[in-house]
Order: structure tokens, then sequence, then C-alpha cells
């Protein structure tokens, strides 16, 4: 059915296309939401991957890749997004003693904050791959579909983002031991 | 994989679950009413290719007869798309805006200077002379050109006028190997060379009076700091490559030199400054096994980072330039990235590429490519390419350029975008307008005519030239006759995160309330100081289009 839509749609069928993204836009915002971290970037980024899709979809070869691409495409609008309002934009902690879920142990809740924390300050490519292993559960073959790199490069990068977010993990206890220092 | 990570990743797991699943509503209207509006062109020539690649291949002809006529028929396909895309026309990119001038591209040994408004091309021929590399003044009315003589090869420095007129301002020397690289005043101009067996680092002042900052071996690639304050450099010292950071004012801060020995063999191109002036961006190339990383140096404590690479199989190391919006690279891949690590957009054609320039505004990209190689050499056309939108500001607008560079020879250019901050004609804009009303202001009746004051409307204007884009506020007064035919004055302001448009405009609208038409002039302020806008629009009442030209105030 899907093949069916994008075939029509990359001929020019708009009301394929429409179909196309109605189906697809949970899944599309979804992911880019735990990109960039904020509703209306996402919502931005969601946008920007349509229209590419709309623009570009003569480009694809075979239709039954089309979700992989729909990734590829919502990927590089989500690091686009992310990026213009990486300098404006922090990840908001939550502050000692404000608990979110009454049920969550404490260890879990700080925990989770750090992940938060740590997660927001790595560059939006990290966050990206991340989202893809950790999140869509892609394995690297997959993945490589979707960044349209060798599956080396891929698990490169993964480790990269991987170390990263496991320095910044540890450099953000280091600070919270420091009372004085406010991050 | 779990085993090495540093971190829970039954914890992350469980952080990225949170969020929203659902797109909110509405989420994809704009896209929907977009497409809408921008139907796909008939004929798209990539999506036609593609389709005649696939049906070759699954024809299979087994005959040569059979592959002749599948060949006649492609080529007869060929010929019918690229006719249809002449008859449905190509829609047209939009403009560098009006604070970019020309381009100057020095290519083959020439000075070439391009108009991306107009596609004009002129040569500044010098049939003495092979220039190899150029910078605009910062004011944009000097182009500095660093050239040899063909029948020497000793080198100079010379400044260039759009009109052709030409002077000399320092030389000869055994070669330049780098620059020419203004100083933010204009004042200086500076350049790495060779001479009498030395590698310096030299200024020169525009009377002609040379200074040398510094001397080391290999001295290339002068970069100047964002502020003016510091120079970069590259050098080859006794264990390797070298990149120099040297203060141009005397101060505390003192020479620094990072050894970029473990990385590579040589420094590809000059460093780039982010636009932060805290880091530089360079390409290393290695010899065994080839291949070139992508090197970032925080000045600060002269840290020495790869952020992509090592040792990519692209066959050339990318090509950089920096912008208000961050580092540009590009590689051969045809990926545009500001920032290492973003990727822009995708390939939009086989090409080789050798330099890259941004815009005054920092909105555009130039690039200086060659296309369509044959055996022997490829031509060559300046692309520009507005990267961070979609659209048709996003799809390369090509410039020939009358060169071709031997396949046997390296692919080198230059390009600079010249500042122009004052055009010195008017520039054609295209404008889009909607309007809401805010106030029907003070209503009163004279005979049969209805006389509203103090009408308030505020619109969002998107011009071709973003300087002219904004939320334009407009107080006016309006006679509607009984026909509902009606008269308007007043005045608008129209405001952006730069600058100011004010002024007074006049209009009318034709019997039935229906066609608007209105003209209007505004003086600008703030970053548009000295500048007058004149435009004519046509709507109705809510949405208008229209023209206009910027250009100097009175």
């Amino acid at each position: 059915m899907e093949v069916d839509l994008v075939e029509r749609a990359r001929r020019g069928d708009q009301a394929a296309f429409e179909e196309l993204a109605r189906a697809a836009q949970d899944r599309l915002y979804s992911v880019a939401y735990r990109i960039v971290r904020d509703p209306d970037l996402s919502q931005d980024a969601m946008q920007a991957a349509l229209i590419a899709m709309w623009r570009d979809l003569p480009a694809l070869r075979d239709p039954s890749r089309f979700e992989a691409w729909s990734y590829r495409l919502l990927v590089r609008a989500s690091i686009r997004v992310a990026r213009h309002e990486r300098h404006e934009r922090d990840v908001r902690r939550i502050p000692t003693g404000e608990v979110a879920d009454p049920w969550d142990a404490p260890g879990r809740i700080a925990q989770r904050d750090e992940i938060a924390h740590a997660f927001g300050r790595l560059t939006p490519e990290h966050r990206a791959i991340l989202v893809l292993r950790f999140y869509l559960d892609q394995s690297l073959a997959t993945m490589a579909v979707v960044l349209g790199i060798p599956e080396g490069t891929v698990a490169s990068r993964l480790n990269h983002a991987s170390r990263r977010l496991g320095e910044v993990l540890r450099a953000t206890r280091a600070a919270e031991l420091e009372p004085e220092r406010v991050p | 994989m779990n085993d090495d990570l540093d971190f829970d990743p039954t914890a992350l797991r469980s952080f990225l679950e949170e969020g929203p699943e659902l797109a909110p509503s509405g989420a994809i209207d704009p896209v929907l009413a977009q497409v809408r509006r921008q139907p796909r062109r008939r004929f798209a020539p990539v999506g036609l290719l593609v389709r005649l690649r696939e049906a070759g291949e699954r024809l299979a002809p087994t005959t040569a007869a059979l592959r002749l006529a599948w060949i006649a028929v492609l080529l007869a396909l060929l010929v019918l798309a690229l006719l249809s895309g002449a008859l449905v026309g190509r829609r047209q990119p939009a403009l560098p805006g009006a604070m970019n001038g020309l381009i100057a591209v020095a290519v083959g040994g020439d000075v070439w200077l391009l108009d991306p408004g107009s596609e004009a091309t002129t040569l500044l021929a010098t049939p003495d002379l092979e220039e190899t590399a150029l910078a605009w003044s910062p004011d944009g009315r000097w182009i500095a050109v660093a050239l040899a003589e063909r029948s020497s090869a000793r080198s100079h420095i010379d400044l260039v006028r759009v009109d052709g007129e030409r002077r000399s301002l320092t030389g000869p020397y055994d070669t330049i190997t780098g620059g020419p690289v203004w100083s933010l005043d204009g004042e200086l101009v500076l350049f790495t060379a060779r001479s009498d067996n030395r590698d310096v680092v030299l200024s020169v002042t525009l009377d002609g009076s040379t200074r040398e900052l510094a001397s080391a071996s290999g001295a290339a690639g002068p970069s100047l700091a964002p502020d003016g304050r510091m120079l970069a450099f590259t050098a080859v010292g006794t264990a390797g490559p070298e990149l120099w950071i040297i203060p141009l004012e005397a101060g505390p801060a003192a020479p620094r030199s990072v050894s970029l020995a473990d990385i590579g063999d040589a420094v590809a191109g000059a460093p780039t400054w982010a636009p932060n002036g805290l880091e530089l961006v360079l390409g290393v190339v290695r010899d065994e096994p080839g291949g070139w990383a992508l090197v970032r140096v925080w000045v600060s404590d002269g840290t020495v980072e790869i952020v992509d690479g090592p040792w990519s199989s692209d066959p050339g190391p990318p090509a950089l330039a920096a912008g208000p919006g961050g580092i540009v690279l590009a590689t051969s891949r045809g990926d545009y990235v500001v920032e290492p690590g973003e990727t822009l957009a995708q390939p939009t054609q086989s090409r080789a590429l050798a330099a890259m320039a941004v815009s005054p505004d920092g909105r555009w990209l130039a690039e200086l490519l060659g296309v369509a190689c044959g055996a022997d050499a490829c031509p060559v056309e300046v692309a520009t390419i507005r990267p961070d939108t979609g659209g048709a500001a996003a799809e390369p607008r090509a410039i020939g350029v009358n060169a071709r560079i031997p396949n046997d020879e390296p692919f080198t250019g230059f390009l600079s975008w010249q500042p122009l901050l004052y055009p010195v004609d008017e520039i054609a804009i295209e404008i889009e307008e909607t309007c809401t009303t805010i106030s029907d202001g003070r209503e009163s009746r004279a005979g049969t005519i209805s006389r509203h004051e103090d009408v308030v409307v505020s619109c969002i204007d998107r011009a071709s030239d973003p300087r002219l884009s904004g939320t334009r506020t407009i107080t006016f007064a309006i006679e509607i006759r009984p026909d509902q035919s009606a008269t308007l004055a007043g005045s608008s302001v129209l405001r952006n995160d730069d600058g100011e448009w004010a002024g007074t405009f006049s209009g009318s609208v034709a019997p039935g309330y229906t066609t608007h038409e209105v003209d209007a002039t505004a003086q600008g302020s703030g970053a548009f100081a000295g500048l007058r806008y004149r435009f004519h629009l046509t709507g109705d009442g809510d949405a208008f289009s229209g023209t206009g030209t910027v250009g100097p105030g009175d």
C-alpha cells in the first residue's frame, strides 16, 4: 500500500503525498522531538523534512526504502534546526528536590536528570545517532542507509557519540560534587 | 556494544521514551498547503532519468540491433524531456540580496567578475600576468590580486578596480605563497611570500610600505581572526606541519605554534577561523596511505581535535569558508556543512570543487566548480546557493565562466564576494505581503462618502532582499464612495532585526472594494541608513504582491 502511495506521490500525485504525510507525521515528529528536544522546533523539522520529501521524491529509486529515506531527510532537518537554536537554548535541569514522579526512586530521578542534561549537551549529530540506535532500535545496517554513510562510519560515529555522552555524564557528576559551581 | 558504553543504555532508552509520540493537530497543514501551491514540475528531469535507467535495466536488450534501438529511444526521450523543460519553464531561484555585490574569481590564471543578479561576466584580461588569488577590500572598492609574470614567474600583489584600473602594490617576490588578506579597516594587505630563500609573513600598506611580521619555513595560508587582532598561518616545522597564531597589535599576546605532525604530513589550504574567534578549522593531508582529516584547533590552549575523518576516501580535502553562521565546509561529495558535521544539502551534480566564498550578508554560498568534465578538461562555473533554506533559493544558480581547466593540472582557484553596503545602482525587489486589520479607525460621513481615519493594519512582508522583509505597520485614512471604490493615504513602518523603513504611501481601491493598488516610498534607518525603498503593491486587501527598488537615499 505504502509503496503504491510512494509511487503515485513520486509521479506528482498530491493526494497520495498527503496520505503519505499524514501516515508519517507521528513517527517523524516523535523522532524529531527526541533529537531537538523542543516541540516547536520538532514541528519545524518535521515540516522541513516533508517539504524536502515532496521536492525530492522523484529521485527516490526504490519506493520500498521510503521509510529509511524519510528518516534521512528528517535527521538532516532536525540537525539543521537544532544547530540554529543551539546557542540560544540549553536543557532545563530539574532543581534539586523537585520530584517529577513521586513513584520513582530518588536515585532514578537523579540518573534521568543527569541523562537529560548530558544528552542536551551533545551535538545534534550525536543526539541523532543515539536516537536512531536507542530509540528506534535500528541496526548499524539500517542506520547506514538512513544516514547515507558506510556501516563502519556509523559504528565509529556511534562509538564517538556514546563516549561523548559518558564524558559529559562524568563531568556533570564531578561538577555536582562541587557545591559552589553553578552548572 | 553495550560493554563499551560509559552509561546505562536502559536509562538512555527510558529517557528517550519520554516525550510525545503524536504530532500536534494540524502540524502538517502548512506543508500540505505548500504542496498544493507548488505542484511538482511534470517532467522532473531527475525522476525521468531514473525511470529511463530503470527501464533500461529491465529491458536488458540482448542483440546489437535491440541495443541500438534502445539507445535511439533513450535519446529521443531525452530530447523530448529537454524540450518539455524548456516549454514548461524553470522556476527562477531567488537572487542574492542587495548587500552582496560582484563575485571575483581567479581561475586558470585570469580574473573574472560575475554579477550573481544578471549573471553577466567580465574578464579582466591581463595577457602577461597569471592571477592566482584575490580578495575584495572591506569597502568593496578594490580587489587585491596575487599574480605572477608569465615571462619571469616573479610574483606581485596588485590592486584592481571593477572598471579595470590597476596599480601595483608590492613585489616582486619569488613566490606569493598565501593571501592576500585585508585587515578589517582596509589599511593593510597581509600575505605570505618566499623571497631571498626565506618564507615570510608580510603586511603592506596601501602606499606600498611593507613590514615583516614573521618568518617561518613554509609559511603559507594567512587567515585573519574575526576581530582582526590575530593572524593564523601554516608552516613546516622540523617534525611536520604547524599552525602559527601571531598577534597583529602590540600587547600581552605572544606568538604561538601548534604542531600537527601527529596528524598528517601537510596542511591543505588556509586555516579558517570560526566566527567566534575561538577556534580554527583546517584540512590536514596524509601521504601514506592517502587521505585527509578535518581538524579543529582551539586558540585558547592549542588543543587539536579531529572533527571529520581521519582519512576520508574523498579525492581531495574539503573547501572551507567562514560566514556569520559558522564555518561552511564542502567536500567533493558536494555536502554543505555549517560547522563541521551538519549536512545541509545533498550533491546536485557530479563536479569538482575548487573554492567557496560566503556572501557578505552571510546567507549565500558561492562555489567554484568544474562541471561536466570531459576527457581533457573541465569547464568552469560558479554556482550560488542559499543552503539554509528549501525551495527555489536552495537550487544552485550556475554562472558559466569561459575557462577550462586541463585534467592534467590541479583544479585550483579563488573566490571573493564583494561587500556592497550601499548599492551604486537601484536594485529590483520582489515583494509578497499579507495583512491583518488591527483597527477600523474612526468613521465619519461627508455626503455619500464614508471616511475612516487612523485605520491600522499589520502586515508580514517577504521580499527577495532580506533587508526588506519584516513586519510592516500601516496607519492610514480611507474614503469609500458609494460604488465601493476608495482612495487611501497614510504612513508605514517596516521593521526587522536590522533596522526600519519609514515612509508614506497612497493608493486606490477599484469599485466593489476589489483590487487595491498602492505606491509607497520609505527611507531606511539603523543598518539601512542612507537607503531609499520605493515599491508598488497590488492585492485584494489581505494579500499583496508587487515590485520595488532599493538604492541610495536622497
